[in-house]
């Protein structure tokens, strides 16, 4: 059975999918107490923001927002039961209360008033204690050290574990469901890694379900506790973090710490006929050739490495045919520190450059000879020798030679897609060029 | 305290005029520390509106479903003055706790 069709059998649609979320969080918002009239509101502008996000995703990456793409988005939000939390603050003001009491009180309308009774300490020890429990339990809030400095992919891989144990309808989130979560994230490096040692999803998903049957889970649990495996594995991935430098904690550094834990995660790799050697060679192997792309898209400054006053004759620079194109590096990310990528590029063929997202770079274009048009959006510009345009990252676009051939000057900054340009020339089939591109960040 | 800090800020974010809830949200989670979600804000929004301390206008989206805007009502107005000075208040007599240990 493939992946679409069992995924089919419980999730019919995306906008099923979407529908369902908001009707969990409807839910959670009917037992703390919230009118009808607001529930509609919340609804209404939660659902603007999920479908902003589905098509900031669809335009990244070219495609129709898939059911990964809304389970992507939806492991981004506040989970449903946290609007059930909405309550308690104002509601602890009415202390001393046990658990159960508590609850019961949260069915009507209670929340908004501030009643007296019982000394403020002892709710605020309550709430505290309730607070932590939470922060503990749920990866909503992560507030537990052990979820701080989480990148936001890593954050969103640990929401898709939480729902591939759903799926899979066990009781607990362990090394297996976190190995799915940082496949299924799709753009870490731990995705990344795997992929290009050929484990995929589907692969990873069919082995897990083969070691683990499902479970029997009844209803869905809100709270899964961790595994004390899993729970090593981010412990240990905190203290490779550190050893890396990194200042955060990413997808990279979790792949590293699972694959030494001897949990299922472990097997499944074993069973790909993956060593823990080859796993994190090509994990340290892609985190140097990410950075400082990387460091970028987790939204902090690259630092570029002062380069040393360079020089070097033309007669230096290769030539790198793809196709009919004709790419040179004139200066890469090893020459620059990172800050820029120097690309001369010859373009020949009547396909131009196809049309593409760059993710992780501005880029910019001038023209040396002939004339390229250039087709951004709904706008379409016409640049000859000398003319100057500048693609912010993020920004679909074809360029095609009018004038062929065109010889353009790009600059990608800051660098990293230079390296593409030599894998592309070595990869064949249009899959293989997919998923080169897709390492670098670029969308076709 | 927490929660009306938020209620505060989600006032705030709409004294130059109307935003639809997502942008507000954008808005608010840049101040890192206040660790502002949408499981806070859109609640929020929904009792101010109930409250009529804003106004919702629906304006077309370029992508999904139509926007909200929100905007403050003349009470929304007074209302976060009023909280703006409490708040000020607040910030000074706990700075001054400080500045006396």
């Amino acid at each position: 059975m493939n992946m679409s069709e069992s995924m089919n059998e419980r999730f019919p649609t995306v906008s099923e999918r979407i529908e369902r979320f908001l009707q969990a969080v409807d839910q959670a918002l009917t037992q703390s107490g919230t009118g009808a009239d607001e529930r509609r509101n919340i609804a209404a502008d939660l659902r603007v923001q999920i479908e902003e996000m589905l098509a900031q995703r669809a335009a990244n990456s070219g495609k129709e927002a898939s059911l990964d793409d809304v389970e992507a988005v939806l492991a981004a939000l506040d989970p449903p039961e946290s609007y059930s939390e909405a309550a308690p603050e104002k509601e602890a003001e009415n202390a001393g209360r046990d658990e159960p009491a508590r609850r019961q009180h949260s069915c009507g309308r209670g929340g908004r008033h501030r009643g007296g009774g019982g000394p403020r300490w002892l709710w605020r020890r309550r709430h505290v204690a309730h607070a932590l429990r939470q922060a503990i339990h749920s990866f909503g809030p992560f507030g537990h050290p052990a979820f701080q400095g989480m990148t936001d992919r890593m954050r969103t891989a640990l929401g898709l574990a939480k729902n591939e144990a759903r799926r899979l309808r066990h009781d607990f989130i362990g090394t297996e469901h976190m190995l799915l979560g940082l496949l299924l994230e799709g753009t870490g490096i731990a995705a990344i890694t795997l992929n290009r040692l050929g484990l995929d999803a589907q692969w990873a998903r069919q082995e897990a379900e083969r070691l683990i049957p499902a479970g029997i889970a009844a209803g869905i649990s809100e709270r899964l506790p961790l595994t004390p495996r899993l729970r090593q594995a981010i412990e240990d991935a905190h203290a490779i973090a550190r050893k890396l430098g990194a200042d955060f904690l990413g997808t990279e550094h979790l792949l590293l710490a699972i694959i030494d834990i001897p949990g299922v995660a472990a097997q499944i790799i074993t069973n790909r006929g993956l060593s823990a050697e080859q796993v994190r060679e090509e994990t340290l192997r892609q985190i140097q050739s990410a950075s400082p792309a990387s460091q970028a898209a987790h939204g902090m400054s690259p630092q570029p490495i002062p380069a040393p006053f360079t020089y070097w004759p033309a007669s230096a620079i290769p030539e790198i045919k793809i196709g009919s194109n004709a790419y040179k590096i004139i200066a890469g990310g090893n020459d620059t520190g990172g800050a820029f990528a120097a690309i001369e590029e010859v373009i020949a063929s009547p396909d131009g450059l196809g049309s593409r997202v760059h993710t992780r770079e501005d880029i910019s274009v001038h023209v040396l000879e002939g004339s390229v048009r250039l087709h951004v959006g709904e706008r379409t510009v016409e640049l000859r020798k000398g003319d100057f345009s500048r693609i912010p990252r993020g920004t679909p676009h074809e360029i095609y030679p009018s004038d062929a051939p065109a010889r353009i000057m790009v600059l990608a900054t800051p660098a990293g897609c230079e390296k593409l340009i030599g894998e592309l020339s070595a990869a064949s089939g249009a899959e293989a060029i997919r998923q080169a591109a897709q390492r670098y960040g670029v969308m076709q | 305290m927490r929660k009306g800090l938020i209620e505060l800020c989600v006032m705030a974010a709409l004294k130059d005029g109307e935003a639809y809830g997502y942008q507000i949200l954008q808005r608010l989670s840049r101040a890192q520390a206040l660790t502002i979600s949408e499981s806070a804000v859109y609640p929020i929004l929904a009792r101010l509106a109930a409250e009529g301390m804003v106004k919702v206008r629906v304006g077309p989206s370029p992508n999904g479903p139509p926007r909200r805007y929100y905007c403050l009502t003349r009470a929304g107005d007074e209302r976060l003055a009023e909280m703006a000075q409490h708040w000020r208040q607040t910030r000074k007599a706990v700075d001054l706790f400080f500045a006396g240990e």
